[in-house]
């Protein structure tokens, strides 16, 4: 494992679902910078892990040898050679886990061995799923084969819900997707995160972009996957103090007189409670974590 | 529907919105209908001028051709935008329900045709058996596996299950209804939205305030196998057939499997995609069921490009991934490949332009700067929001597809039929030795002649008239033996009432029994005269084109006059006079009471009731038949007399010229109807070229 060897090991977050559904989007948002392409079309690249720190991106092949990469050259590389690419960044949330950006599946380009292979990796996943067809057959053979220790620790998001023109409809395909994948998610989410950057301005309209209720669940995933690491024991750094960038807020009303903007931490204050864990308690333990 | 005016298609000023679009946009098949148009003029002298059974036959291959009705299916991924496009294409936008869950559950084939259809605007639905259930579950998850998608091993008994599942709930909602309804369909006069939404949607499987659930929405949609919907579309120049297919990809797979089944039945497809996706594993998969059969086409349609934050960039993005995919992935490289929106084919019918949203409204502009527009309205903003949703482009290339495919294949086949009919009449007509007549001397003295022909006609006559006496005589005896067997039925059915009632109480005796037996025997008799003057017509104008062809040593068949068609058999209404046993009234009774004894009234009443049928079978043989066999005869030696007056005038001179000739078989009405069969047929060339 590649993380900080002072701070142990992290939990890792896996971005996954059909290709194009956003995950590279949130991915941007959530490490605050551009890394990784986004696209329309499918974006043809080898699971990235994006970890804290300053050191130069490598990929690593099914060997686990290490190799240097150029990120500005990602279109000459080999993804059948590459188990994954290891990037590294500062930005907040890496100090509270990895994140691993994975192809998207249902693309005929890419096999599906590219990311089965980094499955075990993941503690978490945070699943996109595009709003106006959201769980389809294909992502749900899919999810079915995953581990079930992973079900309680991830999100389903259904991303670009603005797509959705009115309330009812959001709220309709929200209780269907729902009703579907009950027991297999900690919690389901509409998103659009377009919105989420667009709406600087006007709060109302961001917190309408459920970026807010998503932070907030995202922190709490991360707090409940590193006490499970750390044996329960308060992590040194909580992640209730994190900041992400892509995702703060406008102004709020009840902001204060530096103008401050609300921030994760401001959110996070609040008790959460997710909106459907299956079962109280994780249904088979994890193996205890092995340090790096 | 609100009308509005389109200057550019003035023949359209009476079309609605919708209609003047589509009118707009068919321009390629309204070409090949009106080049059709010298296939329907053969067809037409083939009518007119041809006999009862070439006329029947080029009445058929002419109805052969109106009926075309090429068809296109739409298929996708569930929530694609299949049905809304749907909507779009037959330019009603509200029909088929559309929504934003997994909605349609039914194949949908939409019937439109320009004329008011034939019987009326109409719906079916047709109800799946018990088997047909079953055979959801056969050949399962191909889609699955050609997509290689996870689990797909273990689709088959998904599936299985959840056609149980089904089975259960409808048999559990519908209760006893539920058996009696498998295998049948539902009929109406009419349809709307409603009555559609009962049939063809399941609803939301969830419970609460949103949800779209109801006691009659989709109430027997699971249980519906096909909707069949009739209407008009004068805006499309031909019938046409528009399927809406359920959505593949759900995790209720047997909409997909529903789908495959409607895949089978359908030459022309329409693979809807999602631009925010372009060309997945089940896309791939779709495309490649479709396209692996010879024969078949798809067209792509990429669907939503309103929600694209800049189609101008991503379309051609879109369109090379697509064709990447398909090239690595041996697809159909060179299938067709739109880009449009469904939405905004749907607002411009709707003239909604206005109540779009910000980001449709955005994305629009942005691809009006590079759409490739064929017809730039001049003042209906409505009409360019038209032009850019993809639709006349969709229209277009289907148009094109169903023209070179099925509406080809059928001009070909009765082009072919037709040139073969019109070669028959000609064979018939037998021109080329017509014209090549010269003068010609004749080959026996006239004296020879006339005394030919007049044996001939004696001849001809006699025979006529003897067989037509012997058909008088087995009428009489036919009627006779009716007559008599009346009669014994009448006092047989006298002497029992007289033994159970007495004599006191007054018998009557209904004789219509009589008449239908003579009604028939009547009609046999006219109907074998006809056939005798027919006969004899046709023998003797052998022995005329006999004496022709020894007179003048032309080839037979020359002489061809067309014998006259025989008389009509006038219904006998002798039969209907009435007689005694009528009249059950005071007349009938005092005759009855002022009878004595039994063995009186038992004689007396057969000699009444055989005197007063006995009128009805004698006026039936000697005035009736009599006089149709006269009105027979009388029309045969009249065409005898002129046939033979025509032979005798021919060759009144030792030598006749061939205008004389040309004229007695009238050969300019011939040249005149082969000329114009020879144009007919050379036109049709260029359909089977
Ligand atoms: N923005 C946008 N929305 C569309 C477009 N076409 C369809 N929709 C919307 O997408 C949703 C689904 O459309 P449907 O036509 O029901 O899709 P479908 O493919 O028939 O769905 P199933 O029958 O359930 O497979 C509806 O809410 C439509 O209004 C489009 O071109 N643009
Ligand atoms: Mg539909």
């Amino acid at each position: 494992m590649t993380s900080n060897p002072a701070i142990g090991r992290k939990p890792c977050i896996a971005l996954m679902g059909e290709f194009s559904a956003g995950k590279s989007t949130l991915a941007n948002l959530l490490i605050g910078q551009d890394p990784l392409p986004v696209q329309i079309v499918a974006t043809q690249l080898p699971p990235v892990r994006i970890s804290y720190g300053r050191e130069e991106p490598f990929c690593v092949d099914h060997d686990g040898a290490h190799c240097p990469v150029d990120l500005h050259d990602l279109a000459s590389l080999d993804i059948d050679r590459v188990a994954y690419i290891q990037i590294y960044s500062t930005e907040d949330l890496l100090r509270h886990c990895d994140l691993l950006d994975m192809p998207g599946i249902s693309d005929p380009n890419i096999s599906s061995d590219v990311w089965e292979s980094m499955i075990d990796q993941a503690d978490g996943v945070l699943w996109c799923s595009h709003a106006t067809q959201a769980w389809r057959q294909s992502e749900a053979a899919v999810w079915a084969e995953l581990p079930d220790t992973l079900y309680p620790r991830s999100l389903l998001l259904l991303t670009r819900a603005d797509k959705l023109r009115s309330e009812t409809d959001r709220n309709r395909v929200l209780r269907r997707v729902e009703k579907e994948t009950d027991g297999l998610f900690r919690a389901c989410l509409p998103i659009s995160l377009l919105i989420a950057t667009q709406e600087q301005e006007n709060y109302a309209r961001w917190a309408e972009s459920g970026a807010e209720t998503f932070v907030r669940e995202l922190v709490s995933l991360i707090e409940q996957l590193n006490a499970e690491i750390s044996g329960s024991a308060p992590s040194s750094e909580k992640a209730g103090d994190l900041r992400i960038p892509g995702f703060e807020g406008p102004m709020s009303h009840s902001a204060n007189s530096q103008g401050n903007r609300i921030s994760a931490q401001e959110v996070a204050i609040q008790k959460v409670s997710p909106r459907r864990i299956a079962g109280s308690s994780p249904r088979t333990q994890r193996p205890p974590p092995t340090m790096a | 529907m609100n009308v509005v005016k389109h200057p550019m298609h003035k023949e359209s000023e009476a079309f609605g919105r919708s209609e003047a679009f589509l009118h707009a946009s068919s321009g390629l098949l309204r070409g090949y209908i009106e080049r059709l148009e010298p296939l329907h003029e053969a067809l037409r002298l083939l009518i007119d001028i041809g006999e009862a059974q070439t006329k029947r036959t080029a009445a058929r291959y002419a109805l052969q051709l109106e009926r075309i009705e090429p068809s296109v299916t739409m298929i996708g991924q569930i929530k694609s935008g299949k049905t809304t496009l749907v909507n779009a294409l037959i330019g009603q936008p509200d029909l088929l329900p559309a929504d934003v869950n997994p909605w349609t559950s039914v194949v949908t084939s939409l019937h439109l045709s320009p004329k008011e259809p034939s019987p009326a605007t109409s719906a079916v639905f047709r109800f799946f058996d018990l088997d047909e259930w079953d055979k959801l579950v056969s050949g399962g998850g191909r889609i699955g596996e050609l997509a290689d998608r996870a689990g797909a091993d273990e689709e088959l008994s998904k599936i299985r299950a959840q056609v149980e599942m089904m089975r259960t709930k409808s048999k559990a909602r519908l209760g006893r209804k539920f058996e009696a309804l498998l295998g049948t369909q539902h009929s109406y006069g009419y349809f709307d939205h409603e009555l559609i939404e009962r049939y063809v949607c399941l609803g939301d499987d969830f419970d609460g305030e949103d949800a779209k659930t109801s006691r009659t929405r989709g109430r027997f949609a699971d249980i519906t196998k096909s909707a069949d919907l009739r209407m008009q579309q004068r805006g499309y120049p031909i019938n046409l057939c528009v399927r809406d297919t359920p959505g593949v990809n759900d995790t209720f797979m047997i909409r997909e499997q529903i789908t495959i089944k409607a895949i089978r039945d359908s030459r022309l497809c329409v693979v809807v995609l999602s631009a925010h996706q372009a060309l997945s594993s089940t896309d791939l998969a779709l495309i490649r069921l479709i396209s692996n059969v010879k024969s078949r086409e798809v067209v792509i349609f990429v669907n939503r490009i309103d929600e694209l934050s800049s189609p101008q960039i991503q379309v051609r993005q879109i369109e090379e991934s697509i064709l990447k995919t398909l090239r690595a992935h041996n697809g159909p490289i060179d299938a067709k490949i739109i880009f449009g929106s469904a939405l905004w084919a749907q607002s411009a019918i709707q003239g909604s332009l206005l109540a779009m949203p910000d980001a449709s409204r955005d994305a629009l502009l942005d691809w009006a700067e590079v759409a490739r527009i064929v017809d730039a309205p001049t003042d209906d903003p409505h009409q360019l929001l038209w032009e850019l949703s993809g639709l006349p482009a969709l229209i277009q290339a289907l148009s094109e597809r169903m023209i070179a495919g099925e509406m080809n294949e059928t001009v070909r086949q009765t082009t072919i039929s037709t040139r073969n009919l019109i070669n028959g009449v000609k064979v018939a007509d037998n021109l080329s030795a017509r014209t090549n007549i010269d003068s010609t001397s004749l080959h026996m003295p006239h004296e020879q002649i006339l005394e030919d022909l007049e044996t001939l006609r004696k001849r001809h006559s006699k025979q006529l008239s003897s067989a037509l006496d012997d058909l008088i005589i087995s009428l009489r005896q036919r009627v006779e033996q009716s007559h008599n067997s009346f009669l014994s039925r009448a006092t047989d059915a006298l002497a029992k009432h007289l033994e159970i009632y007495g004599e006191k109480s007054v018998w009557t005796y209904d004789p219509s029994g009589l008449r239908v037996l003579l009604a028939s025997a009547y009609k046999v008799f006219g109907g074998r005269c006809q056939a005798a003057f027919k006969r004899s017509a046709a023998e003797a104008v052998e022995d005329l084109a006999d004496v022709f062809h020894r007179a003048l040593n032309l080839p037979h068949e020359f002489f061809s006059p067309s014998t006259p068609i025989p008389p009509r058999i006038a219904p006998p209404v002798t039969l209907g006079q009435t007689i005694a046993l009528d009249l059950h009234g005071s007349w009938w009774k005092s005759w009855w009471t002022r009878r004595q004894s039994y063995e009186a009234q038992a004689r007396n009443f057969y000699d009444l009731i055989r005197a007063e049928t006995g009128s009805l079978v004698t006026d039936l043989v000697d005035d009736q038949a009599a006089a149709l066999k006269m009105d027979v005869f009388e029309l045969f030696e009249d065409f005898l007399d002129e046939q033979t007056a025509n032979l005798a005038g021919l060759t009144k001179s030792r030598a006749v010229s061939a205008d004389d000739v040309s004229r007695f078989i009238g050969i300019e009405a011939l040249q005149e109807r082969d000329r114009a069969l020879s144009e007919a047929f050379q036109t049709l060339e260029r359909y089977v070229a």
